[in-house]
């Protein structure tokens, strides 16, 4: 019964005549948290990114979306109670990240970056995490930014077991700043504490994130569907990030850097003169700041983030581009600004290490 | 490791191998045998002479079919027995014939697997005053009139959706009962509650991780106490004489060492007191008497949870009140359960994370590139997190004055940088490769271990990991089960096979033993776990494959005569 709808897609995108994805899917069943502000909620009024999204990709497939609303703990457990229990078809919001219960789990292509950010007064203003240091900064159990923090030292961490609990102890001025999950910050930021603050996402290993939609993984017809959707979906998507309060302020790193541009270098082959610690500099670089979209190591399976093509597609003109691009981002095609978070020697080294590993 | 051997040589110079068990026998009131958590009876009508006859008296189906770990208790002519999954069940069963009496079927919330950490278990019930009591995966204890199964009071120890629930029965003293929790891996700070029998009421609780302004609370980093771990979710022990009870403790909490030290074996003060420790605790106050830290600053998910099993050893000619060890860890520790004075220490399997332990500070010897960091991704540890034994009881014959030990030989790679997801956030986990057979490419060993020498007598190898509990009797024997649905008698002196039978599905759970009107009967729950085999890749495949999921108890009796 449950496998009807799916079996309906499967048969439309077979290539049974139609070239609208339109009445053949009877439902699109999506499992959703039901208390999880920004990304969803059962009673509203606001509905979450996550429910307006889905409202969206279904009427664009003709169905209607129904729900399987279920109480989220951990991701992975929550994926497998709902949609590997077949309660629901799409999970909307995993991380989009190859190595994600890849065994079980399909993902569509990204539809939104979110990661951490601080939040604090917008005065006197925050340049990078390290003006932070010395302050009472709330933090997250066992998030990336209490591990970080606590790894780099000089931070006064306060710890809750929940975001909105960090949050509420900056409304009462109990913490300097709070360095939690951005789009939680975001949306608090804006409905309780009137965007008073600064919402800043920061730059660094296990901060910035992609979110996709999760189908079963044999159900490849489906993830096509909704993955059209979504590419479909953009202008949407974008304003509804503004309408839950997504921080989009500029990105921060830990260290204060200059905006210096960069400079080319000017070796003729640099990574036959380049000695193998710069190298391992720029790949531990890559690693940390590029890996997440460009895959640790810049192994990436999808061709259009595979890095090792560069030379392949831009020859001579590799570096100018590479350069240009991870300065000033490409805003439309999700590529981030890091002139303001990599300083030239930083951006020098990734170079170097993408020239290594070009094909 | 060069510093123990002459000092252990030395004590068994000195010592008679004469252990004394604390009380057992012909009872079997209470999870662990006795409360010594010796799992030895006294009984011995069954013995080596005729085990090869045993055959099946009645079964009982449990209800649900996932990851049984349950060890009835007889009371009268009673048999109490839980499923798993909440429990699903709890059953009171005439001991001789199977006939369910009550049975008391909670309504568990949904969804409460994604709170437990590690499975949906329940282990059993404990016994006391006409009453039988239940700790739930919800976070409850509750007391159920032990004729009809009524439910008498039920109180909340703890908050399961912070991913604290309890699976283990309570340890009955006094007028009390006594439970912990699971959740080191969530975040929870680990205590003791001990409940009034007749009421439910809190009489005291012990925070087994130290706030401000008390001892330890030092030991952490920050604030990083708050939500230390150091859960005790396993079972406790308790001894009349000293009035003392005793609980092992989790892990510490979160993985990350440089969030609650300095994330080096060089952790200076910083050790994360009391996780993977033991702790002696005054019965009736809950004051702390004495505690043994077995792993400091762990990272590697090495809870020091284990049972304790007390027993009376001599040490330089002297009786000593002692109890056993075999920890997560790989070391098996001989303690003073008076004074929390180390007597010895000694691995029982294969490891490679410390050289030995230094018998004058008690703590591990490190070996510095197997301690995993962040970005530091250390490989092939011995044993791995599911440890050299896991919650997976052994049991100690005061007529052989050996432990029956099923252990574990697994290794690991780990370190901190696998993409996870909670509640609409991502973040960096621990990531870790658990599928690696250990040295000599058998995954696990039931031994018998002499905890006076410190060496192993016998071993039968396996060649997939996760065998059952033991228990051994005066009829000279072992029982124990495998994760293929075989349940074993062995002879305790050799570790020969003397009877096996095939129960359809893996064994996990420790079995017990009763008489009834003169005639000894053998219990045993089945039913193979389901978690475990998840984090274990191709292993994993096969524990799955070597049998399916099950929930029965098979009661074995020798044929009339």
């Amino acid at each position: 019964m449950r496998r009807g709808a799916l079996a309906l897609v499967g048969a439309l995108l077979l290539g049974l005549g139609a070239t609208t994805p339109a009445a053949p899917l009877a439902r699109l069943r999506v499992c959703a948290d039901p208390d999880n502000l920004p990304f969803s909620s059962e009673r509203g009024p606001d509905r979450g990114l996550y429910v307006e999204l889905a409202e969206l990709v279904a009427a664009r497939l003709g169905a209607p979306a129904e729900y399987f609303w279920w109480r989220s703990y951990f991701g992975r457990r929550t994926v497998r109670n709902t949609l590997l229990s077949d309660e629901c078809d799409a999970y909307f919001g995993l991380p989009y990240d190859t190595s994600f219960m890849s065994q079980t789990v399909a993902l569509t292509r990204p539809f939104l970056d979110m990661g951490y950010a601080v939040i604090a007064p917008r005065s006197p203003g925050l340049a990078a995490v390290d003006d932070l240091k010395g302050r009472r900064v709330a933090v997250q159990f066992s998030s990336s930014p209490q591990l970080l923090l606590s790894e780099r030292g000089g931070f006064q961490l306060v710890t809750f077991r929940e975001p909105e609990a960090a949050l509420d102890a900056l409304a009462r001025r109990e913490v300097d700043a709070a360095f939690v999950w951005g789009p939680v910050a975001g949306y608090v930021n804006k409905q309780k504490l009137g965007g008073a603050y600064q919402v800043s996402p920061v730059a660094g290993p296990g901060l910035q994130w992609q979110a996709a939609v999760g189908v079963r993984k044999r159900e490849e017809s489906l993830r096509l569907a909704i993955d059209a959707e979504l590419a479909q979906l953009g202008p949407d998507i974008a304003r509804l990030a503004v309408k839950y309060g997504f921080p989009s302020g500029p990105t921060i790193g830990f260290e204060r850097v200059s905006r210096s541009r960069v400079p080319l270098l000017a070796a003729d082959n640099p990574v036959a003169a380049a000695p193998p610690d710069t190298v391992r500099a720029g790949r531990s670089l890559f690693n940390q700041y590029c890996s997440h979209c460009h895959a640790p190591n810049a192994l990436s399976p999808e061709p259009s983030r595979d890095l090792r093509r560069l030379r392949a597609r831009y020859g001579d003109k590799m570096r100018d581009v590479a350069v240009s691009t991870m300065t000033e981002g490409r805003p439309t095609k999700g590529m981030p600004t890091w002139g303001d978070v990599l300083n030239a020697e930083a951006i020098g080294k990734i170079l170097t290490f993408l020239e290594s590993v070009q094909n | 490791m060069k510093r123990v051997t002459p000092l252990l040589s030395l004590l068994c110079l000195l010592c008679l191998a004469s252990i004394s068990a604390a009380d057992s026998g012909a009872a079997w009131g209470v999870y662990g045998g006795d409360t010594a958590n010796t799992r030895y009876s006294s009984l011995d009508k069954i013995n080596t002479g005729n085990v090869q006859q045993l055959k099946v008296a009645w079964a009982l189906q449990l209800g649900s079919v996932r990851s049984q770990e349950s060890t009835p208790i007889l009371v009268g002519d009673t048999l109490y027995v839980t499923s798993s999954f909440g429990p699903k069940n709890v059953f009171a069963v005439d001991a001789k014939t199977g006939t369910v009496r009550w049975r008391y079927s909670p309504d568990v919330p949904g969804g409460i697997d994604q709170f437990a950490c590690c499975d949906v278990n329940n282990r059993g019930v404990a016994y006391a005053n006409g009453k039988v009591f239940v700790g739930r995966l919800d976070g409850h204890m509750v007391a159920l009139d032990a004729k009809t199964g009524a439910e008498l009071w039920k109180t909340q120890v703890v908050d399961y959706t912070q991913g604290s629930v309890i699976t283990s029965p309570p340890t009955i003293v006094k007028n009390l009962v006594i439970t912990g929790f699971g959740g080191g891996e969530y975040g929870a700070r680990g205590y003791l509650s001990a409940l009034d029998q007749d009421s439910g009421k809190e009489v005291w609780r012990f925070w087994t991780v130290p706030g401000p302004g008390e001892p330890g609370n030092d030991s952490w980093k920050g604030d990083s106490w708050k939500y230390g771990g150091a859960t005790a979710w396993l079972i406790g022990s308790y001894d009349p004489a000293l009035n003392l009870i005793y609980y092992g403790t989790s892990n510490p909490s979160p993985w990350g060492g440089s969030i609650r030290g300095l994330d080096s074996g060089n952790y200076g003060i910083m050790t994360n007191l009391y996780s993977s420790s033991t702790l002696a605790l005054n019965a009736d106050t809950g004051k702390l008497v004495w505690h043994y830290q077995s792993t400091p600053h762990d990272v590697w998910d090495y809870d020091g949870v284990n049972e304790l099993v007390l027993a009376d050893v001599t040490v330089n000619g002297q009786k000593t009140p002692a109890m056993f060890k075999a920890d997560r860890n790989g070391f098996f520790y001989v303690l003073n359960r008076q004074t929390g004075k180390l007597i010895s220490a000694q691995s029982y399997v294969p490891i490679n994370w410390a050289t030995g332990v230094d018998m004058t500070t008690g703590r591990p010897i490190e070996v510095p590139d197997k301690r995993p960091r962040f970005k530091f991704r250390a490989m092939n540890i011995c044993p791995n997190l599911l440890g050299g034994k896991n919650w997976h009881p052994m049991s100690y014959s005061p007529q052989t004055g050996l432990v029956y030990i099923p252990s574990i030989n697994l290794c690991m790679d780990m370190e901190g940088a696998e993409p996870a997801y909670k509640r609409g956030s991502f973040y960096l986990a621990f990531e870790f490769d658990l599928g690696k057979s250990g040295p000599g490419g058998y995954m696990s060993e039931l031994m018998a271990w002499d905890p006076v020498k410190q060496q192993k007598v016998w071993g039968n190898k396996d060649a997939l990991p996760w065998l059952g509990g033991t228990m051994t009797t005066a009829g000279g024997l072992v029982f124990h089960g495998d994760v293929r649905g075989w349940f074993k008698a062995l002879d305790a002196k050799t570790g020969k096979q003397l009877w096996q039978f095939q129960t359809g599905s893996g064994v996990a759970a420790a079995p017990m033993t009763y008489e009834l009107d003169g005639k000894q009967y053998v219990a045993v729950v089945s039913g193979r776990t389901f978690s475990i085999p998840v984090f274990l890749g191709p292993i994993g495949k096969q524990m799955v494959d070597a049998s399916p999921e099950g929930g029965t108890l098979f009661v074995f009796e020798l044929p009339s005569p």
